[in-house]
């Protein structure tokens, strides 16, 4: 009967010690899986708009994000972590827009001082004009790159030496070599001096 | 007694008086502010207030006189940006050989080499009579001169006498400034342009206490620290 009654105990015990061997490979095995999860790479599922802001811009203005591609595609996303909206710059979009383009924020060419061809705006207008780029381009940044920022800050808009819908490659002045970039100055200042003398100051 | 001891010193003595002067009127003549002769004292005139720091004169010179990188006849300084954005402001100055008509370079040459031609007023080197000790480099209080790193000459601006004045044409820094900042012209000539654009502005030369007489008119603008 002892015999009995010890190998009952004994497998009791034994059920019991793997039963709590067992739980124990579970737990640590939960707690090893925790400590792998990489915080960036979330199994949550990512939230998207499902509509898309720029949709209706693309419908007329087609090629208008890809054109964007060379000066404000790639290297803002790396810089600001989204890609921008057409309205981030092109802002005052009334309801009538297609009745009523002027209002919308347009970037051209224009300038201070009268040349032959060229659009003329007073500075308060260009400093309203460029207020939009040097939001992100600093006056900081933009004398970093170069003292040429600085004496045309109120004298032109970015777009007169600046392409910002440029496709693919730079465009504009930033494609330019030195050379030729100072062509672009001799090319302006030249024209201011012969109105000047046209005008017999 | 026709020739008398007395005449005959009378007479040399006038031969020497009269020699004596016109040689001194003629070596005067290249100082002296005179057309007759036909010499010319060519000068320049820089306008600070008209300069955009483009350094398109730069380049042209670089070009039109073969200079090789590393070197420079003439430059384009700029100064610290002054005032906010979006007034910020630069000045603008000229580097290059102020063709003093009392050129310490060419005082200071033992060979011959650096000179005044006195048919222009133009200090030119003479590539051939440098030894390059680099004495007029050292003596040029407006240290525009340089080793030459091909003809290892001492070399420097000379109005591009060699090249488009020579062509009769203007000095290639004054044909590509797109502001007309610069003027070129004889000084020695009352009525050609140089001479009315230092008339008509404030225009100053860059240390004439040195007693250099420098043929570089500047004239000042009205940014920044007090030009002189």
């Amino acid at each position: 009967m002892g015999n009995v009654k010890l190998a009952i105990r004994t497998t009791i015990s034994f059920l019991l010690f793997i039963c709590i061997y067992g739980f124990n490979f579970s737990v640590t095995a939960e707690s090893s899986d925790r400590q792998n999860v990489d915080p960036n790479t979330d199994s949550r599922h990512e939230v998207t708009f499902i509509r898309d802001s720029d949709y209706a811009c693309t419908q007329c203005h087609k090629d208008s994000k890809e054109t964007r591609q060379g000066t404000h595609g790639e290297k803002v996303v790396a810089e600001i972590g989204r890609d921008l909206k057409c309205v981030e710059c092109h802002n005052s979009i009334g309801p009538d827009h297609r009745e009523n383009p002027s209002q919308v924020t347009k970037f051209s060419a224009a300038q201070s001082q009268i040349g032959t061809h060229k659009t003329l705006l007073d500075f308060d207008a260009i400093l309203k004009a460029t207020g939009n780029c040097t939001e992100c381009h600093t006056s900081e940044r933009l004398q970093d790159k170069t003292w040429v920022h600085d004496v045309h800050a109120k004298k032109a808009t970015c777009s007169s030496c600046h392409v910002i819908h440029a496709d693919g490659e730079k465009e504009g002045m930033q494609a330019l070599e030195r050379k030729a970039q100072i062509a672009q100055c001799v090319d302006c200042h030249k024209d201011f001096n012969l109105k000047k003398e046209d005008k017999g100051e | 007694m026709a020739c008398s001891r007395r005449n005959l010193l009378i007479g040399a003595g006038a031969v020497i008086f009269t020699t004596g002067v016109s040689t001194v009127a003629i070596a005067k003549k290249s100082l002296v502010a005179t057309q007759e002769d036909g010499d010319k004292r060519y000068g320049m005139v820089f306008d600070e207030t008209a300069c955009i720091g483009c350094t398109a004169c730069t380049d042209a010179c670089r070009e039109t006189n073969n200079v090789p990188e590393g070197v420079s006849r003439l430059k384009i300084e700029r100064s610290a940006p002054m005032g906010e954005y979006p007034d910020v402001d630069y000045t603008f100055s000229r580097i290059s050989c102020q063709h003093c008509d009392n050129a310490p370079c060419v005082t200071v040459c033992p060979t011959g080499a650096s000179y005044v031609d006195l048919k222009t007023g133009i200090v030119d080197v003479h590539g051939d009579k440098c030894v390059g000790c680099g004495y007029c480099l050292a003596a040029c209080p407006y240290q525009v001169r340089f080793f030459h790193p091909e003809t290892k000459s001492a070399d420097k601006c000379n109005f591009c006498r060699d090249t488009n004045l020579k062509a009769g044409k203007l000095p290639a820094c004054v044909e590509s400034c797109p502001t007309n900042a610069l003027t070129f012209g004889d000084l020695n000539d009352p009525t050609s342009e140089i001479n009315k654009v230092i008339a008509s502005n404030a225009v100053y030369r860059s240390k004439v206490e040195l007693g250099t007489e420098p043929k570089l008119y500047k004239v000042a603008d009205t940014k920044g620290e007090i030009k002189r």
